[in-house]
C-alpha cells in the first residue's frame, strides 16, 4: 500500500508537469499576447511594443516558461503579467470563494445521493422512484441558466426571498450575509446531486438483481445484510469515480453560476487569465485544477483499491 | 440583445455568451482546487453607500487614471480625479480645473490658467501636476489612450509660470488642442505620483478601498471645488454578466446598473423599481473595409457594399431597434458633423453592377467578427444574406474578443468595429488620417490630410468645422470606413435615484455620481 | 422466488409486475417529438430565413405561433429545422467517447496492473487539460469545421468514461465473478463481451444518458468562439444560446428548443432505465435457471 501511495505520487508530479508543458505550448498558439490586450484597441503599435518589451515578452517563449518552473520550485507561482502582483494574491482571493460554493453543494451532494439513489434502487420501479427519477432527469437536462435566472425571478425578485446576486462581496462578506449563497448552491448541486443520484440508483437496482446477491439470498442472508455488505459497496464502485468528477467540477469554480449570480471564483477567473493571455496565471490555474483532478483521483483510487484490492493474476 | 456598446473605447468583455461558452468548455474537462485563504471584511456601517454595478476590466484593473481602457475605468477616474476640461454631450470642451485657455495667434503656445483647487491631501493643484500629469500620459510606456495627442507637446519648452499659470507649447500649431483638456487618461495627479495603491487626486471622492477586479469604495470629500457630493459613500462593483447587473438593479442591491442591452431594455422598461438612462446615437457601429489591399483597393466594390447593406434591416434586426441608421460618417449629431447630407439608400441594382464592371461576382469575403459587440454577430449574419442580393458572398470569422482588436489591425480585409462618442475632429485625426495610429482601413488621401492640416492650423471656428465638414465628404465615400448604424447606449438606475440624467459615454455627465441623491 | 423470505419477494415483485403492466407510453412520446421534429422537421417548415420588415425577439402572435428570435427568424420554422444536426453531433461525440472510452477502461481492469496505471494516468492528464484552452486553441489555428468540435467533444468525455467503466469492471462483485468464471475455463471473449457487457451495462448506460445533456450544451457553448456551427444555425442548442437573454421577454424562442432537448433527454433517459429494469427482471429467473 505504501509503495503504491508513494508511486503514485511521484506519477502525480510527472503529471502535472506534463499537464504545464501541454497547457504553456497550447497557451502559446493563442494568438495575441498580454500586451495586446492590456492596450487593446486604443493602444499605438508603439504602445503595445514598449509594453511587450516591459513585459519581457519580446523574450522566447520557452526559457520564459523554464523560469517560471525554476521559481515554482521554490513555490513561487510567479507574477501575473497583467497586474504585476504575485498570481497567488488573486488566486487564493478566488479559492475563498469557490470553496464557500463547492463545499456546501459538495456536502449536499455527498449526503444526498447515496441516499435517494439507494432508496429509489431499492424501490425501482414504485411510484415514488419513477418521480424523483423524472424529476432528476428533467434537472439535469434543463440548461443551467435558464434554472439559476427562473430561480432568481421567482425566488429573489418576486418573492424577495433571498439575495439575487453577490455583486460587490467577498469571501468576508459572504460569511457574514451567507443567505447569498443559498440559490447558486441550489443550482449547483442540482446538477451534480441528479446525475450522481441516478447513477447509484441503477447500481443499486442493478446489484440487487445480480446473481450474487441472489446467491447470498438463497444463503439464507437476510435482505438488510446483503444490501448493506454486498449491494451498496458494489453499487458504489462506479459511482466513486461519478464522485470523483463531481468535486473536481465543484472546487475547480463554476463559470456560469459564477458570472450568474456574480462571484469572483475560480471559474471566471481561469477564462479572465486565458483571455488575458497572462501565462504564469494560466499556469497557475493548471496547476491548481491538475493537482486537484490528481489528488481526487489517487484518494478515489486509494478507496477502491481499498474495497477491492487488485489482484496480480497473470494471464 | 442588441447593442452591447458599452465597450467602445475599451477593451472587449466577456459577454453573456462567452461566459456560456467557457462553462460548457470546462464542464467538458473538469477542474479542481487547492488551498484556501479568505481575504478582508466588509467596511459596512452608517449610511449605506451608493452602489453602481459596471462590466470591469478584471485583475488588470489599477487606479492609475492614465491607464483607463473600459468604462469603468473611466467612472472610477471620474470620482477620484480632475481633468483640465471636459466633454460635453455635443463632445465640444467644457472648462473643469482649467479656469480659462487661450493660444498665441499661431495656435503653437497655449497659455492656461487654473482655478483653486485641491487634492485630497491638502495640497494645492499647481501648474507643475499638469505638467507632470501630461508628460507621464504622453509617454508611450504609461499607455494612455491621449497618448498620441498629448504628443504633440513639446514639454522641453512648456513650463508653468506661475502657481496656477502654465504655458503648453505645441510643436506644430493647432487649433483644436483644447480637445485634448477632456480626454480620457488626462486626468490631474500630484507631481511625482509613480504608485496608485493609496492615490490621492483632486476629484469629488476620497479612496477608501480597491482590489483589482473587485469593489471600488470611496467616501465624499467635502473640500471639493465644485462642493461635496450629495452621497456619502459609492461602491463601484464589478458584474461583468449582464443578467447579474440586471437582477441586482432589480433587487435594489445595487442604484445603477451600467450597459444594458436590448432583451434586459425590454424588461427594465416595464419594471416598476428601475428607470431607463437611454443615450441616442451613442455608439457608431462600423464595418471597416481595406482600402489598402485587395479586393477594397478597387473603389467600385466599397461603393457596392455601401448601397448593398440594407441599414434600416440592420438596425430594426441586429440592434433590436435600439439604434439609427447611419450614413458612413462618424458623429451624427456631435459638434462637426456636416449638415445636408443624403441619407445612403439601399440600391441593389446600381450595387450589382459595380460588383460586375469590378469582375468580383460570387467573390468571396471573409468579415471579422467577434463577441466584443453583440450586434455584430447578427449583423454579419444579416449582411451576408443582403450581399449575396448583390453578388458578394460574406462568411464571418469569429475572433477571441480580448484580442480581437490586435489580430484585425493586420489581418483580413473587413472588419467590425465599434466608436462611442469622441470629438469628430480626434476621429478624423486619429482613425482616417493616412499612417495614422489607429487608422485600420489603410485610407490614405492626400487631398483628405491636407483639408485636416488646414482644418487644424485655422482659427475660426466656423471656418474650421467648413473644413472638416469638406474632408468628411471626401472620406465618407472612399475611406473604407462605413457607419452602418449608431446604437444606443443604456444603463439603468433605480427608481429612488435622483440627479442622474442620460449622457454619452465620454461626456462628463455619464455615470457622474458627485451629483446624485437617493430619495 | 420461493426461495427467499417474503419481505424480499414483496419487494422485488413490485418492478416486475409494473413494468409489464405498463407500456412505456410517457417516455415514447417524450422522445418521439424531437426525434420527430428533426426527421420530419425539414420536410415540413418553412423558410428561416427573417421575412421583409421582420423583428427579432417578438413574442408569439400573428404568422409567427412561437414568435421570433434574435436575428428576427421565425421560431417554430427553425425549430423544425434545427433537430437533425443536434442529434448527429451529440451522438457522433458521444459515439466517439463511448468507443474510446470503453475499450481503455477495460483495457484498464485487465489483469495486468502496469497497463492500467499507464492507462489511467495518461487519462487523467487528459482528464485535468483544460477544455476551454483546447476550443481556443482548435479556433485560433482555424480547426472550425464542427467535425473537428465533435471529436474533441468526444475526445474530452474519454476520460470520464473510461474511469466509470473500469470502476464498475473492477466492483467487488464483477471481480469475484469474472475470476470465478476464468477459473471455470471460459475464454476472454466469454468474459468480455457476455458477462462484463451485462455487468457494465446499468452504469455505462445511465452515464451516456445523462452526458448527453452535457455534451449537447458542449457543443452549442463552443459556436461563440467561433467553432462548429455557425452562429446563425438554427441548431436547438445554438438557440438557446443565442436566445438566452431573452429568456423573459421572449421565452419561447429558449423554451421551445430547451423543451424539446429536454423532452429527448428525459425520454431517452427513462427508456433507457425501463430497459435496464426489464432486462434485470428477467435475467435473474433464467440465469437461475440455465445453472
Amino acid at each position: 500500500m505504501r509503495g503504491y501511495v508513494l508511486r503514485r505520487t511521484l506519477l502525480a508530479v510527472v503529471q502535472c508537469l506534463v499537464v504545464l508543458v501541454a497547457v504553456f505550448a497550447v497557451g502559446s498558439l493563442l494568438p495575441g499576447d498580454t500586451a495586446d490586450v492590456l492596450r487593446g484597441e486604443l493602444g499605438t503599435p508603439e504602445q503595445v511594443a514598449a509594453l511587450r518589451s516591459r513585459l519581457g515578452l519580446d523574450e522566447p517563449a520557452w526559457p520564459r516558461f523554464v523560469h517560471w518552473l525554476g521559481g515554482l520550485a521554490t513555490g513561487d507561482l510567479g507574477t501575473s503579467l497583467t497586474t504585476g502582483v504575485p498570481v497567488g494574491d488573486d488566486l487564493g482571493r478566488r479559492v475563498g470563494v469557490t470553496l464557500l460554493l463547492g463545499v456546501p453543494a459538495l456536502l449536499l451532494v455527498t449526503l444526498l445521493a447515496p441516499l435517494l439513489g439507494t432508496v429509489c434502487g431499492l424501490r425501482e420501479g414504485s411510484r415514488a422512484d419513477r418521480a424523483m427519477n423524472a424529476t432528476a432527469v428533467l434537472l439535469h437536462a434543463v440548461p443551467e441558466f435558464v434554472l439559476a435566472l427562473l430561480l432568481v425571478a421567482s425566488v429573489s425578485l418576486a418573492a424577495g426571498l433571498l439575495p439575487a446576486t453577490a455583486i460587490g462581496m467577498d469571501t468576508g462578506a459572504l460569511l457574514a450575509q451567507p443567505s447569498v449563497l443559498v440559490l447558486p448552491v441550489v443550482v449547483l448541486t442540482a446538477r451534480h446531486l441528479c446525475d450522481l443520484a441516478r447513477q447509484i440508483r441503477v447500481s443499486v437496482a442493478a446489484e440487487r438483481h445480480g446473481p450474487v446477491a441472489e446467491h447470498l439470498r438463497l444463503l439464507g442472508l437476510r435482505e438488510r445484510t446483503v444490501v448493506l455488505r454486498h449491494v451498496l459497496p458494489n453499487a458504489l464502485g462506479p459511482a466513486a469515480q461519478q464522485y470523483a468528477r463531481c468535486v473536481e467540477g465543484l472546487l475547480g469554480g463554476a463559470v456560469l453560476v459564477e458570472a450568474v449570480f456574480g462571484f469572483r471564483g475560480l471559474g471566471g477567473g481561469f477564462v479572465e487569465a486565458v483571455e488575458n493571455r497572462d501565462l504564469p496565471e494560466v499556469q497557475a490555474y493548471a496547476l491548481l485544477f491538475t493537482g486537484t483532478a490528481v489528488v481526487v483521483n489517487l484518494l478515489g483510487d486509494l478507496v477502491a483499491y481499498r474495497l477491492a484490492p487488485r489482484r496480480e493474476v497473470s494471464a | 440583445m442588441a447593442t452591447h456598446a458599452r465597450t467602445a473605447p475599451g477593451r472587449p468583455q466577456p459577454t453573456r455568451r462567452g461566459v456560456l461558452a467557457a462553462g460548457g468548455a470546462l464542464a467538458a474537462a473538469s477542474t479542481g482546487l487547492l488551498s484556501g485563504c479568505g481575504d478582508g471584511s466588509d467596511g459596512g456601517g452608517g449610511e449605506a453607500p451608493f452602489r453602481a454595478a459596471f462590466t470591469s476590466g478584471g485583475s488588470q484593473e489599477t487606479l492609475d487614471p492614465h491607464v483607463a481602457p473600459n468604462f469603468v475605468d473611466q467612472a472610477r477616474a471620474k470620482a477620484l480625479y480632475d481633468t483640465l476640461g471636459t466633454y460635453a454631450d455635443d463632445m465640444s470642451v467644457r472648462k473643469r480645473l482649467a479656469e480659462s485657455w487661450e493660444s498665441n495667434a499661431a495656435g503653437t503656445r497655449w497659455h492656461i490658467r487654473l482655478r483653486q483647487a485641491e487634492f485630497h491631501d491638502g495640497t494645492p493643484v499647481t501648474a507643475e501636476d499638469v505638467l507632470y500629469s501630461y508628460r507621464r500620459a504622453a509617454d508611450p510606456d504609461t499607455g494612455s489612450p491621449s497618448q498620441v495627442l498629448l504628443s504633440a507637446i513639446d514639454f522641453t519648452a512648456s513650463r508653468a509660470d506661475g502657481k496656477r499659470s502654465l504655458v503648453l507649447v505645441l510643436e506644430a500649431p493647432n487649433f483644436e488642442f483644447p480637445t485634448v483638456f477632456a480626454g480620457p487618461g488626462t486626468e490631474i495627479i500630484p507631481d511625482g505620483t509613480t504608485d496608485f495603491r493609496k492615490p490621492v487626486g483632486s476629484g469629488p471622492f476620497t479612496h477608501v478601498s480597491f482590489t483589482p477586479g473587485g469593489t471600488a469604495r470611496y467616501r465624499s470629500w467635502a473640500d471639493h471645488w465644485d462642493g461635496a457630493p450629495h452621497i456619502a459613500e459609492l461602491e463601484i462593483v464589478p458584474a461583468n454578466e449582464e443578467s447579474a447587473r440586471l437582477n441586482a438593479l432589480l433587487s435594489g442591491q445595487v442604484h445603477y446598473a451600467a450597459d444594458m442591452a436590448g432583451a434586459s431594455v425590454e424588461r427594465l422598461r416595464k419594471a416598476e423599481s428601475a428607470r431607463l438612462l437611454t443615450s441616442k446615437r451613442a455608439t457608431a457601429q462600423q464595418l471597416l473595409l481595406r482600402t489598402g489591399r485587395k479586393p477594397f483597393d478597387d473603389p467600385r466594390l466599397v461603393r457596392a457594399v455601401q448601397l448593398g447593406i440594407d441599414r434600416a434591416a440592420l438596425v430594426r434586426i441586429a440592434l433590436a431597434g435600439h439604434g439609427e441608421v447611419g450614413n458612413d460618417l462618424f458623429g451624427t449629431g456631435l459638434r462637426g458633423y456636416p449638415g445636408g447630407l443624403e441619407p445612403r439608400e439601399r440600391d441593389v441594382a446600381e450595387a450589382r453592377k459595380l460588383v460586375k464592371q469590378a469582375g468580383a461576382e460570387g467573390l468571396h469575403i471573409t468579415v471579422q467578427t467577434s463577441a466584443v459587440d453583440a450586434a455584430w454577430q447578427p449583423a454579419a449574419d444579416l449582411m451576408a444574406r443582403q450581399l449575396r442580393e448583390i453578388g458578394l458572398r460574406l462568411t464571418a470569422n469569429t475572433r477571441a474578443a480580448s484580442t480581437y482588436f490586435s489580430e484585425i489591425r493586420t489581418k483580413g480585409v473587413a472588419a467590425f468595429n465599434t466608436t462611442s462618442t469622441l470629438p469628430v475632429s480626434d476621429f478624423l485625426q486619429q482613425r482616417v488620417r493616412g499612417g495614422a495610429a489607429r487608422n485600420q482601413t489603410g485610407y490614405r488621401s492626400e487631398k483628405f490630410d491636407r483639408l485636416l492640416d488646414r482644418a487644424r492650423t485655422t482659427r475660426d471656428e466656423q471656418d474650421r468645422l467648413a473644413l472638416l465638414a469638406r474632408a468628411q465628404k471626401i472620406a465618407r465615400d472612399e475611406s473604407g470606413l462605413l457607419v452602418w448604424a449608431f446604437s444606443d447606449a443604456v444603463d439603468a438606475i433605480g427608481r429612488t435615484v435622483r440627479g442622474l440624467r442620460a449622457a454619452p459615454p465620454n461626456s462628463h455627465d455619464w455615470a457622474r455620481f458627485d451629483r446624485v441623491r437617493i430619495d | 422466488m420461493s426461495g427467499r423470505d417474503g419481505g424480499v419477494g414483496r419487494a422485488a415483485a413490485t418492478p416486475a409486475r409494473r413494468t409489464r403492466g405498463r407500456h412505456p407510453w410517457v417516455a415514447l412520446l417524450l422522445l418521439a417529438v424531437p426525434v420527430c421534429a428533426a426527421v420530419v422537421g425539414p420536410w415540413v417548415a418553412g423558410d428561416t430565413a427573417p421575412g421583409a420588415g421582420a423583428l427579432p425577439s417578438q413574442p408569439p402572435g400573428a404568422g409567427h405561433p412561437l414568435g421570433t428570435d434574435v436575428l428576427g427568424r421565425d421560431v417554430l420554422a427553425l425549430v423544425l429545422h434545427g433537430g437533425a444536426s443536434v442529434l448527429a453531433s451529440a451522438l457522433g461525440a458521444l459515439l466517439i467517447g463511448a468507443a474510446a472510452g470503453v475499450p481503455l477502461g477495460l483495457l484498464a481492469a485487465g489483469p495486468r496492473r502496469g497497463v492500467d496505471e499507464a492507462v489511467m494516468r495518461t487519462l487523467d492528464i487528459l482528464l485535468a487539460f483544460p477544455g476551454l484552452l483546447v476550443l481556443l486553441t482548435l479556433a485560433a489555428t482555424g480547426h472550425r469545421d464542427p467535425y473537428w468540435l465533435v471529436a474533441v467533444a468526444g475526445l474530452l468525455q474519454v476520460p470520464a468514461v473510461a474511469r466509470l467503466v473500469r470502476g464498475a469492471a473492477l466492483a467487488p462483485g464483477t471481480r469475484t465473478a469474472v475470476e470465478a468464471l476464468r477459473m471455470q475455463g471460459h475464454g476472454w471473449a466469454y468474459i468480455h463481451l457476455r458477462h462484463l457487457a451485462r455487468q457494465l451495462a446499468a452504469p455505462l448506460a445511465t452515464d451516456l444518458a445523462g452526458r448527453f445533456a452535457v455534451v449537447l450544451y458542449l457543443l452549442a457553448s463552443a459556436n461563440f468562439l467561433g467553432l462548429g456551427l455557425p452562429d446563425s444555425s438554427p441548431d436547438w442548442a445554438v438557440l438557446i444560446e443565442r436566445n438566452s437573454d431573452a429568456l423573459f421577454t421572449q421565452p419561447a424562442a429558449v423554451l421551445a428548443p430547451a423543451g424539446l432537448l429536454t423532452a429527448l433527454c428525459v425520454g431517452g433517459n427513462l427508456l433507457v432505465d425501463r430497459a435496464l429494469r426489464r432486462r434485470r427482471v428477467r435475467e435473474p429467473a433464467q440465469q437461475r435457471g440455465s445453472r
